[in-house]
C-alpha cells in the first residue's frame, strides 16, 4: 500500500501586509501518494507556490494540519527530506558545477561524494561538464545543474518551483521528456508548480487547478496518460480532454478575469 | 595601412619640429606658459596618434592585447614629466616653489636611508597593523551585528554617520592618550578603517539573493555553515571594495597623524618639516614614496580581489 | 510604513548612544586618574571625590560629556559670533573654504565626466592617472600645496580651498562617468531613432539617468571637502579655523578646546550630509521616483 508522503487538512496561510491581510492559502485538502507526480496549477497569486514553500517548511501555515514524511515539515526540512529546486538555477557562482553538485553533501556530511556526483549529472546528461563554471553553461544546463543538485542526497521528495519557466519553449519540451524519464528511472514523488497547461498535463499523474483570492483547491484530476510518454501525446485526444477540465476549472476559479 | 603611416609620420614630424622648436625660443623669456601648453598638446596629439596606430597595427595582426590601453596613459604622463621639466629649467622656477622632475630623482637617490626609515615609521609600524587591526575589528563586529538584529539596527545608522565625519580631527586627542610614537597612529588607522569595513561587510553579506539562502534552509544548514559556505563567498566584493578603499584611507591616517607630533622620523613628519625648511625636493621625494607603497598596496589587493572575485559579473566581457 | 521603520532603527540607535555615554563616563575615571589622583588623595579619597574629579578636570585626558557640552555651549552661545573666540566664527572659516572647494570640485568633476564621456582619447589618457592618483594620500601632500600656492598671491581661502577641490573633483568625477553611461543600450537606441544630437543626448537622457550617481558622490564630496578644509588649516600655522583651534588645543594641551571643536565639526558635516540629503529627496519627487 502506497504511503502517504504529503498531507494537508484544512491547511490556511494568512500573510499580514501593510494592507491588510493577504489569504495565500484557504482550506486546503490534499493528498500526495508516494510515486506520483503532481503538479499545481494556476495563475499567479493562486497559492500554488506558496503552498510548495508550506511543505518545505519555507513558510509557515497560519491553521490547519501539513503533515510531511510523517513529521512536522519543519522536521522533514531538518531531516533533508525533499529535494527544492527553484525558478532559477540559484547555482553559487564561485564553484564549478561538481562543486555545486556537491553542495548539499558538504553540508549534509554524506559519504561517497564523488561517485553520487557522477551518478546525478549522468542522470540529467551533464556527463564532461564537471569542472565548468555556472557562467560557462546555458539557462537550460544551468537548470539541469539545479535538479542534479537536488537530487544528489537522494531525497525521495522533489519539490519543483517553475523550474522551466525562463527557458525557451523548444528547450522546455526537452527538458520535460527529460524529467520525465528521470521520474520514471529513480521513482521519486514530484510535487510540481506551473503554469502552463500542456506542461501540467503532459508532466502529472494529478493535476491540482488552483485559484486566488483566497489561494484555494478549484479540482483534482487524476490523469490516466500512460507512464512512458513521447512529446507526441500531447495531440491525441484523450491529452485534450484532460488540457479542457484544467482550463474549465480555471475559468470557474475566475482565473481568467481580471 | 596607409591613413596609418601618414599619420604617424605627420605627428612623427609636429614631434621633432616641437623639441627642436623649444629649445630654439630657450634664450626667449617669458610666455612659457604658452610653449609649455603648446608642447603639452602636441606631445599629447601625438601619444594618442602613436596609441592609435599601435591600434590598428595589431587590429591588422589580430594580437590579443590592447596594448595601446598602456601605452597612451604612460606617453601621457612621460610627457607631463617632460613638460613639467622643460617648464621648470626653462622659467627658472626657484626650488622653493616647485622642484624639476630630475632634482627630485637626484634628491630621491641621495636621500634612500631617511626615506628607508620614514618608510619603515609610517607604514610598516602603523599603517599595515593599523589597517589589520582595524579592518579585522569591523569584520568582527559586523558577524557580531548580523548575529544580533538589535545591535545592527542601533550601529549601522550610527556607523553611516561617524563614517561622513572628519575623523581626522580625533588625531591629537590619539597622541594624547598613546604618545607620540606609532601607537598613537596605528589606533588613528584603526578609527579610520573600522567603519568603512564594518558598513561593507554589513552590505556584503545582505548580497546573497533569496533563493540561494532559502536552498541553505531547505539543506537545514545552521547560521555558521551558510555564512561560511554562501554569504561570506557572496559578500567578497564588497569587503574587497572596503579593504581597497581602507588601504587608501591607513595611508592618509598615518600620514597626517604625524602632523600632529611624532619622533623625528616618519614620513608625515619629514613632509610638514621640510616643507618649512623648503627642501621641497625632499617632500616631493616623500610623495613618491608614498605613492609607490600606495600602489603597490592597491596593487596587491586587486590582484588578490581578483583570484577571490573571479566569479564576478564585472570580470566578464 | 515610514513609521515602523523609524521605529525600527529609532530604539536600538538611542540604546547603542546610551550605552557609550555610560561607558564614556566611567572610562573617564581610569583615564583620567594620572591628573586626578593626587587631588582625589588630597580630598581624602573615597567615592565622591573620586567622581567629583574625575568628571570635572580643568585639563582632562578624557573629557565628561558634561564637560564637552559645557565648553561646546560656552564657546557657541555665550559667545558674539564675530568674536575671534567663538567657535561659530572659527566654524565659518572652514566651512567658506568648504563649500568654495566643493562646488569648484563638483564643476570641475561634472565637465570631465562630460569630456570623458564624449572624447575616447581623453579617457584613455586621463582616467588611468585619475584611478592611480586615488591611491597617493592626497590629504598629506596638503602642506606642501598649501605653502606653495601660498606664494601665488591667491586669497588664503582659495588656497585652502583648493585641496577641498582636489578632493572633491575626483569622486565627483567618477561617479559622473558612470552615471553618464549607465543609460541601457535600447534607450540610446531610441535617442537615435530621433537623430537626437549629442547635446540632447546628454541633457534629455544621460544627465536624469546619472542624478543617482551623482547624488551619492555629492555626499561623500562634501565630507571630504570639510576634511580637507580642516587638514589645510594645519601646515600654515593658521590661527583661525577649525583645524587651527585643534592644532592650538594640541600644543596648549587645553583638551576641552580640541573636544568642543571636534564635535562642532562633526555637527557640521552631519548637516550638511543631511542637507544634501534632504535636496536629494526634493529632485527624487520631482522626477517620480519612488521612496
Amino acid at each position: 500500500m502506497a504511503e502517504n508522503v504529503i498531507t494537508a487538512r484544512d491547511l490556511d496561510l494568512t500573510f499580514q501586509t501593510n494592507d491588510g491581510p493577504v489569504f495565500a492559502l484557504s482550506k486546503i485538502n490534499l493528498d500526495v501518494v508516494e510515486g506520483e507526480f503532481v503538479s499545481f496549477i494556476g495563475p499567479s497569486g493562486c497559492g500554488k507556490t506558496t503552498l510548495l514553500r508550506a511543505i518545505a517548511d519555507l513558510e509557515k501555515s497560519s491553521s490547519g494540519t501539513l503533515i510531511v514524511n510523517g513529521m512536522t515539515p519543519e522536521r522533514a526540512r531538518l531531516a533533508r527530506a525533499y529535494g527544492y529546486v527553484f525558478q532559477a538555477p540559484a547555482l553559487y557562482p564561485w564553484r564549478t558545477v561538481e562543486r555545486n553538485v556537491g553542495l548539499p553533501l558538504e553540508i549534509m556530511g554524506l559519504d561517497n561524494q564523488a561517485a553520487r556526483i557522477q551518478r546525478n549529472l549522468d542522470l540529467v546528461n551533464l556527463t564532461g561538464f564537471e569542472k565548468k563554471f555556472p557562467w560557462q553553461l546555458s539557462g537550460g544546463m544551468q537548470q539541469r545543474v539545479s535538479i542534479a543538485r537536488a537530487l544528489a542526497f537522494d531525497p525521495k521528495l522533489l519539490l519543483m518551483d517553475e523550474p522551466f519557466g525562463a527557458l525557451d519553449e523548444i528547450v522546455r519540451d526537452k527538458l520535460n521528456q527529460q524529467l520525465l524519464e528521470l521520474w520514471d528511472r529513480t521513482a521519486k514523488t514530484v510535487v510540481f508548480v506551473t503554469h502552463s497547461i500542456p506542461e501540467a498535463v503532459f508532466l502529472s499523474t494529478k493535476i491540482v487547478v488552483m485559484s486566488p483570492r483566497p489561494g484555494r483547491i478549484i479540482d483534482i484530476i487524476e490523469t490516466n496518460l500512460p507512464r512512458k510518454r513521447s512529446l507526441d501525446i500531447r495531440e491525441t485526444p484523450e491529452f485534450l480532454k484532460i488540457a479542457q477540465r484544467v482550463r474549465e476549472g480555471l475559468k470557474a476559479g475566475h482565473s481568467y478575469e481580471d | 595601412m596607409m591613413r596609418a603611416l601618414i599619420t604617424f609620420t605627420l605627428l612623427f614630424i609636429a614631434a621633432i619640429s616641437s623639441y627642436f622648436g623649444f629649445s630654439l625660443v630657450e634664450p626667449l623669456q617669458g610666455s612659457y606658459w604658452l610653449l609649455s601648453l603648446i608642447f603639452v598638446l602636441l606631445s599629447w596629439a601625438l601619444a594618442w596618434a602613436i596609441g592609435w596606430v599601435v591600434d590598428a597595427v595589431l587590429a591588422i595582426m589580430k594580437a590579443p592585447i590592447r596594448l595601446s590601453n598602456f601605452l597612451v596613459p604612460a606617453l601621457f604622463g612621460l610627457t607631463i614629466i617632460i613638460a613639467w621639466e622643460y617648464y621648470v629649467k626653462g622659467s627658472h622656477i626657484p626650488l622653493v616653489l616647485l622642484p624639476a622632475p630630475t632634482q627630485i630623482g637626484a634628491k630621491f637617490l641621495s636621500a634612500l636611508p631617511i626615506l628607508g626609515a620614514d618608510f619603515v615609521q609610517t607604514i610598516l609600524r602603523a599603517v599595515i597593523p593599523g589597517w589589520l587591526m582595524g579592518c579585522g575589528a569591523g569584520f568582527l563586529v559586523a558577524l557580531l551585528c548580523d548575529r544580533n538584529d538589535f545591535l545592527r539596527r542601533g550601529l549601522l545608522p550610527l556607523g553611516n554617520l561617524v563614517a561622513a565625519l572628519p575623523i581626522v580631527g580625533v588625531a591629537p586627542i590619539l597622541v594624547m592618550w598613546f604618545g607620540f610614537d606609532w601607537p598613537s597612529k596605528a589606533a588613528m588607522v584603526v578609527v579610520m578603517t573600522f567603519f568603512p569595513m564594518l558598513i561593507n561587510t554589513l552590505a556584503g553579506l545582505n548580497a546573497s539573493g533569496h533563493m540561494e539562502r532559502d536552498l541553505m534552509k531547505s539543506y537545514g544548514a545552521d547560521w555558521l555553515t551558510t555564512l561560511v559556505k554562501l554569504r561570506l563567498p557572496a559578500a567578497m566584493p564588497f569587503i574587497f571594495n572596503a579593504l581597497k578603499i581602507n588601504s587608501t584611507l591607513a595611508m592618509i591616517g598615518a600620514i597626517v597623524a604625524e602632523f600632529f607630533g611624532t619622533p623625528i622620523v616618519g614620513m608625515g613628519f619629514r613632509m610638514s618639516t621640510e616643507v618649512g625648511r623648503q627642501g621641497l625636493d625632499m617632500v616631493w621625494s616623500e610623495i613618491l614614496v608614498a605613492a609607490i607603497a600606495g600602489s603597490t598596496f592597491y596593487g596587491l589587493l586587486t590582484l588578490s580581489e581578483r583570484a577571490v572575485t573571479f566569479w564576478h559579473p564585472s570580470y566578464r566581457k | 510604513m515610514r513609521i515602523d521603520a523609524a521605529r525600527g532603527h529609532a530604539v536600538p540607535v538611542a540604546v547603542v548612544c546610551l550605552v557609550i555615554l555610560v561607558l564614556w563616563y566611567l572610562a573617564a575615571i581610569p583615564m583620567n586618574a594620572v591628573v586626578t589622583q593626587p587631588k582625589i588623595d588630597a580630598a581624602g579619597g573615597g567615592l565622591y571625590n573620586t567622581l567629583l574629579f574625575s568628571w570635572n578636570h580643568e585639563r582632562p585626558v578624557l573629557p565628561a560629556p558634561h564637560q564637552v557640552a559645557q565648553e561646546i555651549w560656552k564657546t557657541v552661545f555665550m559667545v558674539a559670533p564675530w568674536k575671534v573666540k567663538s567657535l561659530v566664527y572659527h566654524l565659518w572659516i572652514t566651512l567658506s573654504s568648504t563649500l568654495v572647494g566643493f562646488v569648484l570640485g563638483t564643476l570641475l568633476g561634472i565637465s570631465l565626466a562630460i569630456g570623458i564621456v564624449h572624447v575616447g582619447s581623453l579617457e584613455k589618457s586621463l582616467m588611468p592617472w585619475i584611478i592611480a592618483s586615488q591611491t597617493i594620500p592626497i590629504l598629506a601632500i596638503a602642506p606642501m600645496l598649501i605653502v606653495v600656492l601660498g606664494k601665488t598671491g591667491l586669497p588664503d581661502i582659495f588656497t585652502k580651498a583648493s585641496i577641498s577641490t582636489y578632493l572633491c573633483f575626483f569622486p565627483v568625477a567618477i561617479g559622473m562617468v558612470k552615471g553618464l553611461r549607465s543609460p541601457d543600450k535600447l534607450q540610446l537606441d531610441l535617442m537615435r531613432t530621433y537623430n537626437a544630437s549629442a547635446a540632447q543626448v546628454l541633457w534629455k537622457l544621460r544627465f536624469p539617468a546619472a542624478m543617482p550617481f551623482l547624488f551619492a558622490s555629492l555626499k561623500v564630496s562634501v565630507a571630504i571637502a570639510l576634511t580637507g578644509a580642516i587638514v589645510a588649516e594645519l601646515p600654515t600655522g593658521a590661527v583661525s579655523g577649525i583645524g587651527a583651534r585643534l592644532l592650538q588645543g594640541s600644543y596648549y594641551g587645553q583638551t576641552l578646546q580640541i573636544w568642543a571643536a571636534l564635535f562642532v565639526a562633526a555637527f557640521a558635516a552631519a548637516t550638511l550630509v543631511w542637507l544634501l540629503g534632504a535636496f536629494e529627496r526634493m529632485s527624487w519627487k520631482r522626477m517620480g521616483v519612488k521612496t
